[in-house]
C-alpha cells in the first residue's frame, strides 16, 4: 500500500499541470450537474411550497356539465378509464351544522371523498385516530384544533344537519343570490362518529370535516348540485387532451396554482434543461474517462516495467487505483463545492429551470441525486485508470515493455463498443430516468427524444466505427494549408493521424458541446421568430390600457383622439376551461383591416360563436366548425368554432384565448360591461405611439391610476423574455464550453508531454519555434474545424427535431429555421475553444528543455 | 595539434557548467576548453557521468554554459537569438543521439528528410542523392516504415542518414553505438568515417567504446568535468591500444 501511495503520489506531483487539469475536468464534469440538479430541485420545492397551501393537489378539476346525481358514483369510475388519467377521486364540498343536544354548535364546510385517495392528492395527513374506509357512512374526520375547539372527541358521535346551499341567479348581467340557503328543520340529519383528526396542513387548515363521498351523497341526495373530480394525470396526457375527450360532458380546468396552459411548457422546458444537463454530465464522464485513461502506452509500458520486476497484478491496480482515486476524490469533493456554490448563485441571481425570476426559498440538497452524480464521476475516472490494466492483462510482459508505440487494434474496437453502448443506450436511459422522476415527459417528448437520440447515434457510429473517417477528415481539413505550412501541415498530419484517441475525444467533446449550443440557440431563435410572428398578427401599432373602472363616455372621447383607429374594450373575461373574452363586434369591425377580418367579425357578431387564438387552437386542437360545449350559468351550452385567429382580443399577457360576444358573455356567463377597465386602443397607420399615448394620457388624466402599454413594447418584452427564460441554458452552454475546453486542455497536456521527445528532437535538428508553434496550432485550428462542422452535421438535424417537437408539444406555430450565422458561430467557436484551451500546452512545447529531454529514453 | 591559421569550426573556452537541483550544485564542466578543426573527427571519451554529453550538448548550442564561449564557425553561439541560433543548428550541424532519433509519426524516409522539410524542401520532390542514400543504409525495403516497424540498428541508420542527408558541415554523435550490435556499431563508425573522408564534414563523436573511438584522428578524455588528456591518432592499426593505454593511465 506504500508503495502504491508513492507511485501514485510522484505521478500525481510531478505532473501538475496534468493532474490540476484531470481534477479540474472531473469537478467541473460533477459540478455543472450537481448545481442544475440542485437548483432544480429547489425550484421545483420553492414552487411546489407556494402553491395553495390549504388545498388538495390534483393536476385537474373536472366539472361535470350536467347534473346527473345517480350517475355521481361511477364519474371517478368512468374518469379513470380514460387513456392517462392515473386516478380520480369524486370531492363534494357542502354546507353542514354540527347539532349536540338540538343546538347548532357550529357551521362547517363538509367535504366528502372517496376513502383512499387522500394520499395521492395530498388532501390531508391523520394526525390521530384513523382514516376514513369504503363503506364508512357514519364516520367523519375533523382538523385536530377545530375538534378541541368544538369539545368533540375521539369515538364521539354527532348529529350533523345539511344545509341548502345558496340559490344564484342572473339579474341583468349580475349574479344575485334569489335564496340564501341554510338550515331547514325538516332537512335531513345524520348521526356521525368522529375517527380521526386531522394535522393542521392542507384541508386539515380549513374549517370542514371530511367524510366519504358516498356518506356526503347520501346526505344531500335529493339536492341537485354537483360535485367535483380531482385527477391525477400521467405524463403522457395534459389537461387539454383530457379536456378534448370529455368535453361533451366535462368541463376540465388546471387548478389555481398551476396556470392554465403554462405547466406543459413547463414540463418542456424543465425536460430541456435536464437534457442539456444530462448532455454535460455525458461530456463530464466522457472527458473524464479520457482524460483517465489517455496516456495508455505510457501506462502499459509502466505496467510491463512493474510485473517484470515481480509486481504482482493486485499490486499494479492499488498502484493505478491510488492516483485514480486521490484524484476523483479530490476533484469529486471540489465538484461538488462547485456544484454548490454555482447553485447558490443562480440561486441569487434567480435562475432556476423554470425560467428567470422565479424566486427560489429553499436550498436543499437533493443528497440521492448528488450522490449519484458523485459516484458517477469517480466510478468513471476509476474505469478511465483501470482500463490500461484491462487492455495489458492481454498482452504479455515482454510485449507491454517493447516500444510503446504498439497498435492495440483489437482492443479499441471493443472500446469503441463499450463507449457507443455506453452513450446510445446509457445516456438517453438515464435522461428518461430522470425526467421521469422530475417531471414526466409526455410520450410525444419521448419521440422527440428517441429520434434527437438517433441522430446522435449515427453520428457516433460513424464516428466510432469508421475511424478512417477522422483521418480523412484530417487532410481534408489540413489540405488547404500545406501550399503555404508544408512542414507545418507534414508534421500536424502525421501528429494527429498518429495519436487518433486523442483527437477523437478532442473533436467527439468539441462536436457535443457546439452541438447542443446549436439545438439550444436554434431553439431560441425559432421561439422569438414564432414571437415576432405572433407579434406581426396579434399586435398592431396600438396602446393597452388598464385603469380603474371607466365609463363609455370615455371610451368616446378616446376614439375622437388623432391617431386612434378603433378602442376595443375588453368587456369580461372568464377562465373556465380557458380564457374567454367578450369583445364588442362593433369595435372590433372598426379596426378589422382586411375583407377577411371583416367576415370573421360579422360571423362574430351573430352570436354563438367562437373565435380562438392560433396558440389555444392548437393546443386543444380545435378546428374551425367544431362544437366546444362551454358551461355557462344555465348548464352547458354549444358554441361553434368560427374561426382561428390571432388578429383580435389580445390583451396583455395571455396568448391563450378564445373571443366570443359581448352580448353572449352577458346571457351566457352573466357578465356585464358596466365597468371597464382593460382597453385596446388601436392606433392609425403611421401614427406615433408615444404621441397617442401623450394624448390618451392627457384625455384620462383625471384617472386615480392608470397604465398604457404599448404595443412595441409588449413585442419587445414577449421576445426578450424568451431570452431570459433561456438564460439557465446560457449558464449551462457556459459551463459545458469550459468543460470542453478542459477536456481539450487535458487531452493537449497529455499530448505534450507524451511528445516531449519529439518535440525536443524536432528543435534541435533546426525547427523554430515559429514552425513548432505552427504545427500545434495548425493541429488545434484543424480539430477545432471538424468539431465544430460535426457539431453542425449533429446540430441541424437534432435542433429541427427539437423544434418540430416543441411545435407538437407547446402547441406554438414554432418552424425550425437555419441561420448560417449560427452555423458558422457554431464552427468558429468550436476553433477558439481549442485555440484557447491550446494556449497553455503551447507555452508547456516550447519551455521543453530539449537538451534534457532527448538525454534519456 | 598546432594552431593552423585557419579558424577552428567548433572553439570552447573555459567553458563551466553546473546543474542546481535546490541547495544542491553539480559541477559537471570545469573551465573545459576545445578546438576542433574543419575536417576532423574528434572522439570525446571519458567515464559515465564524466560529462561527455554535457558538452557536446553545450558545444552544438543546445545548453548554455554557466562561463565561458563558446565558437561555432566563428559564430558566438550562446550571444545568439533563439531563431538564429536554432538556424545555425539547422543548416550546419546534423545530430545522432543515443536514444530517441526519429519522430514516431513520420515514415523512414520522411525522417531522413526531416532537416531538409525544415528548411523549406518540399518532401514530394525526393532528391536523387536520397536514393543513393537510402541504397548506401541499406534501408531499401525500410523506406516507407515508421520507426516502429524497424530495427534498433535500422534506426540507428536512419538517423544518420538524417544527419547526413542536408550535408551539414558538422556531425555530432552521442553514443550512436550505445545501443545496437557491434557488428552494426562497426558499420555505423564506418559510415561516420567515410563523411570526414570523402565529404569534409567534421565529427565530433561522443563514446564509451575504444574500438569506436579509434576511427578518430583525436581522442579527448574527460574526467570529472575536466579535459584530462588527448591523443593524436595516427592512421593504424595500434589506434585501440593507444587508447587503451591512454585509459588506464588515467585510471578510468
Ligand atoms: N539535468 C541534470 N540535473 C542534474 N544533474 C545532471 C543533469 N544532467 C546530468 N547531470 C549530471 O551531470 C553529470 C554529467 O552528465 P553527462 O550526461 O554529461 O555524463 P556522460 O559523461 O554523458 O555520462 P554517460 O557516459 O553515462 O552518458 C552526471 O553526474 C549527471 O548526474
Ligand atoms: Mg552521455
Amino acid at each position: 500500500m506504500k508503495l502504491a501511495f508513492l507511485i501514485a503520489s510522484r505521478s500525481l506531483t510531478s505532473r501538475k499541470l496534468r493532474t490540476a487539469a484531470s481534477m479540474l475536468g472531473i469537478a467541473v464534469g460533477i459540478g455543472t450537474v450537481i448545481a442544475i440538479f440542485v437548483i432544480d430541485h429547489n425550484t421545483n420545492l420553492s414552487q411546489e411550497r407556494r402553491r395553495s397551501e390549504d388545498s388538495a393537489r390534483p393536476d385537474i378539476e373536472i366539472t361535470p356539465l350536467h347534473s346527473n346525481p345517480a350517475g355521481v358514483l361511477d364519474i371517478s369510475r368512468s374518469l379513470e378509464s380514460i387513456p392517462g388519467v392515473l386516478e380520480a377521486t369524486g370531492a363534494f364540498f357542502n354546507g353542514i351544522t354540527l347539532v349536540r343536544n338540538e343546538r347548532p354548535i357550529a357551521d362547517l364546510e363538509l367535504c366528502g371523498l372517496e376513502p383512499g385517495k387522500s394520499e395521492t392528492f395530498s388532501a390531508y395527513r391523520i394526525a390521530e385516530g384513523r382514516d376514513l374506509e369504503p363503506g364508512d357512512t357514519e364516520a367523519f374526520l375533523l382538523p385536530r384544533g377545530l375538534a378541541t375547539r368544538l369539545e368533540i372527541s375521539l369515538g364521539d358521535s354527532i348529529v350533523v344537519r345539511r344545509r341548502r346551499p345558496p340559490v344564484r341567479g342572473c339579474r341583468d348581467g349580475q349574479i344575485v343570490t334569489v335564496d340564501e340557503g341554510g338550515a331547514r328543520d325538516e332537512d335531513q340529519v345524520q348521526s356521525m362518529r368522529l375517527v380521526g383528526l386531522l394535522a393542521p396542513e392542507r384541508l386539515g387548515r380549513r374549517q370542514l370535516a371530511i367524510t366519504t363521498f358516498q356518506a356526503s351523497v347520501k346526505l344531500f341526495r335529493d339536492d341537485h348540485f354537483l360535485p367535483i373530480f380531482w385527477a391525477r394525470l400521467s405524463s403522457s396526457t395534459t389537461a387539454e387532451e383530457v379536456q378534448r375527450r370529455v368535453q361533451s360532458d366535462f368541463t376540465v380546468s388546471t387548478p389555481r396554482f398551476a396556470l392554465a396552459g403554462e405547466a406543459l411548457e413547463e414540463k418542456a422546458f424543465r425536460n430541456g434543461v435536464l437534457a442539456s444537463a444530462m448532455m454535460a454530465l455525458l461530456l463530464g464522464l466522457f472527458i473524464i474517462f479520457n482524460s483517465m485513461s489517455m496516456s495508455l502506452n505510457e501506462r502499459i509500458r509502466q505496467i510491463g516495467l512493474l510485473s517484470a520486476l515481480g509486481t504482482t497484478r493486485a499490486q499494479i491496480s492499488a498502484i493505478f487505483l491510488a492516483e485514480g482515486g486521490i484524484l476523483a476524490l479530490s476533484g469529486g469533493v471540489l465538484g461538488v463545492a462547485i456544484g454548490l456554490g454555482l447553485a447558490a448563485l443562480l440561486k441569487a441571481y434567480r435562475i432556476t429551470t423554470l425560467g428567470l425570476g422565479e424566486r427560489v426559498d429553499t436550498f436543499e440538497i437533493p443528497l440521492p441525486a448528488v450522490s449519484a452524480v458523485v459516484g458517477l464521476g469517480v466510478l468513471f475516472a476509476l474505469l478511465g485508470i483501470l482500463w490500461p490494466l484491462v487492455k495489458a492483462r492481454r498482452l504479455s510482459t515482454t510485449e507491454a515493455l517493447r516500444s510503446g508505440r504498439a497498435d492495440f487494434k483489437d482492443l479499441r474496437q471493443r472500446t469503441r463498443i463499450g463507449v457507443y453502448l455506453v452513450l446510445v443506450i446509457l445516456i438517453p436511459l438515464g435522461f428518461l430516468g430522470v425526467s421521469h422522476l422530475v417531471v414526466g415527459g409526455t410520450q410525444r417528448m419521448l419521440l422527440i427524444l428517441l429520434k434527437a437520440g438517433g441522430a446522435l447515434a449515427a453520428v457516433f457510429g460513424v464516428l466510432l466505427f469508421c475511424p478512417g473517417f477522422l483521418t480523412r477528415a484530417t487532410r481534408w481539413v489540413l489540405g488547404p494549408w500545406s501550399r503555404l505550412f508544408r512542414l507545418e501541415t507534414r508534421l500536424a498530419e502525421s501528429s494527429m493521424t498518429g495519436s487518433g484517441h486523442r483527437i477523437f475525444t478532442s473533436v467527439t467533446g468539441l462536436m457535443l458541446v457546439f452541438a447542443t449550443l446549436l439545438g439550444v440557440k436554434s431553439i431560441t431563435g425559432s421561439l422569438q421568430d414564432e414571437t415576432r410572428q405572433w407579434a406581426d398578427r396579434a399586435l398592431p401599432p396600438s396602446l393597452y390600457v388598464r385603469s380603474e373602472p371607466l365609463d363609455r363616455m370615455r371610451l368616446l372621447e378616446l376614439e375622437e383622439l388623432e391617431g386612434v383607429r378603433g378602442v376595443v374594450p375588453l368587456t369580461a373575461e372568464i377562465n373556465s376551461p380557458f380564457t374567454i373574452r367578450g369583445v364588442e363586434p362593433e369595435s372590433l369591425a372598426r379596426t378589422a383591416r382586411s375583407a377577411e377580418q371583416h367576415r370573421l367579425v360579422e360571423k362574430l357578431s351573430a352570436g354563438d360563436g367562437i373565435v380562438l387564438s392560433e396558440y389555444l387552437a392548437r393546443s386543444y386542437r380545435y378546428r374551425i366548425g367544431d362544437t366546444i360545449e362551454l358551461p355557462t350559468f344555465d348548464g352547458p351550452r354549444p358554441y361553434e368554432v368560427i374561426g382561428v385567429s390571432d388578429a383580435f382580443g389580445f390583451f396583455p399577457d395571455n396568448r391563450k384565448y378564445g373571443l366570443i360576444r359581448e352580448a353572449d358573455m352577458r346571457r351566457d356567463f352573466c357578465r356585464t360591461n358596466d365597468s371597464l377597465t382593460q382597453l385596446a386602443v388601436i392606433l392609425e397607420d403611421g401614427a406615433a405611439e408615444h404621441r397617442v399615448e401623450e394624448r390618451v394620457r392627457a384625455s384620462l388624466s383625471s384617472l386615480e391610476w392608470l397604465t398604457i402599454k404599448r404595443a412595441s413594447a409588449i413585442r419587445a418584452r414577449h421576445v426578450r423574455e424568451i431570452e431570459r427564460d433561456f438564460f439557465i441554458f446560457d449558464v449551462i452552454l457556459l459551463l459545458i464550453v469550459c468543460l470542453a475546453a478542459l477536456g481539450m486542455l487535458n487531452s493537449l497536456v497529455i499530448a505534450a508531454l507524451e511528445r516531449r521527445k519529439e518535440i525536443a528532437l524536432l528543435r534541435i535538428i533546426g525547427l523554430t519555434r515559429a514552425q513548432l508553434s505552427g504545427v500545434l496550432l495548425l493541429e488545434t485550428i484543424s480539430i477545432g474545424l471538424i468539431g465544430g462542422v460535426l457539431a453542425a452535421l449533429l446540430g441541424v438535424p437534432v435542433s429541427w427535431i427539437v423544434v418540430q417537437g416543441l411545435a407538437n408539444v407547446s402547441g406554438l406555430g414554432v418552424a425550425f429555421e437555419l441561420s448560417p450565422v449560427l452555423l458558422i458561430g457554431c464552427v468558429l467557436g468550436s476553433v477558439l475553444v481549442s485555440l484557447i484551451a491550446s494556449l497553455l500546452p503551447l507555452r508547456q512545447a516550447h519551455r521543453v528543455d530539449y537538451a534534457t529531454a532527448i538525454r534519456y529514453e | 595539434m598546432s594552431q593552423t591559421a585557419t579558424q577552428p569550426i567548433v572553439a570552447a573556452s573555459d567553458v563551466d557548467k553546473t546543474y542546481r537541483m535546490g541547495e544542491i550544485q553539480v559541477p559537471v564542466l570545469r573551465s573545459v576548453g576545445l578546438e576542433i578543426a574543419e575536417g576532423r573527427f574528434v572522439a570525446i571519451m571519458g567515464p559515465s557521468g564524466s560529462g561527455k554529453s554535457t558538452l557536446l550538448h553545450v558545444l552544438s548550442g543546445l545548453d548554455a554554459p554557466d562561463r565561458g564561449r563558446v565558437l561555432l564557425e566563428g559564430h558566438d553561439v550562446y550571444a545568439l537569438k533563439d531563431r538564429a541560433r536554432t538556424l545555425l543548428r539547422r543548416d550546419r550541424i546534423g545530430f545522432v543521439f543515443q536514444f530517441f532519433n526519429l519522430v514516431p509519426n513520420l515514415t523512414v524516409t520522411e525522417n531522413i528528410l526531416l532537416p531538409a522539410m525544415i528548411q523549406g524542401q518540399d518532401p514530394s520532390e525526393r532528391p536523387p542523392e536520397l536514393a543513393t542514400l537510402i541504397e548506401r543504409f541499406r534501408l531499401t525495403g525500410q523506406a516507407d516504415r515508421f520507426p516502429h516497424q524497424i530495427s534498433g540498428g535500422e534506426m540507428q541508420r536512419v538517423s544518420i542518414a538524417r544527419a547526413l542527408f542536408s550535408q551539414p558541415r558538422i556531425i555530432m554523435a552521442d553514443e550512436p553505438t550505445g545501443n545496437i550490435s557491434s557488428r552494426a556499431g562497426q558499420e555505423v563508425m564506418e559510415l561516420l568515417r567515410a563523411c570526414r573522408d570523402e565529404r569534409g564534414q567534421t565529427i565530433l563523436l561522443v563514446t564509451h567504446n575504444p574500438r569506436d573511438a579509434a576511427f578518430a584522428d583525436r581522442v579527448h578524455f574527460l574526467k570529472d568535468g575536466e579535459i584530462a588528456a588527448h591523443t593524436t591518432l595516427e592512421d593504424d592499426a595500434v589506434n585501440e591500444a593507444r587508447i587503451l593505454d591512454c585509459l588506464k593511465e588515467l585510471d578510468v
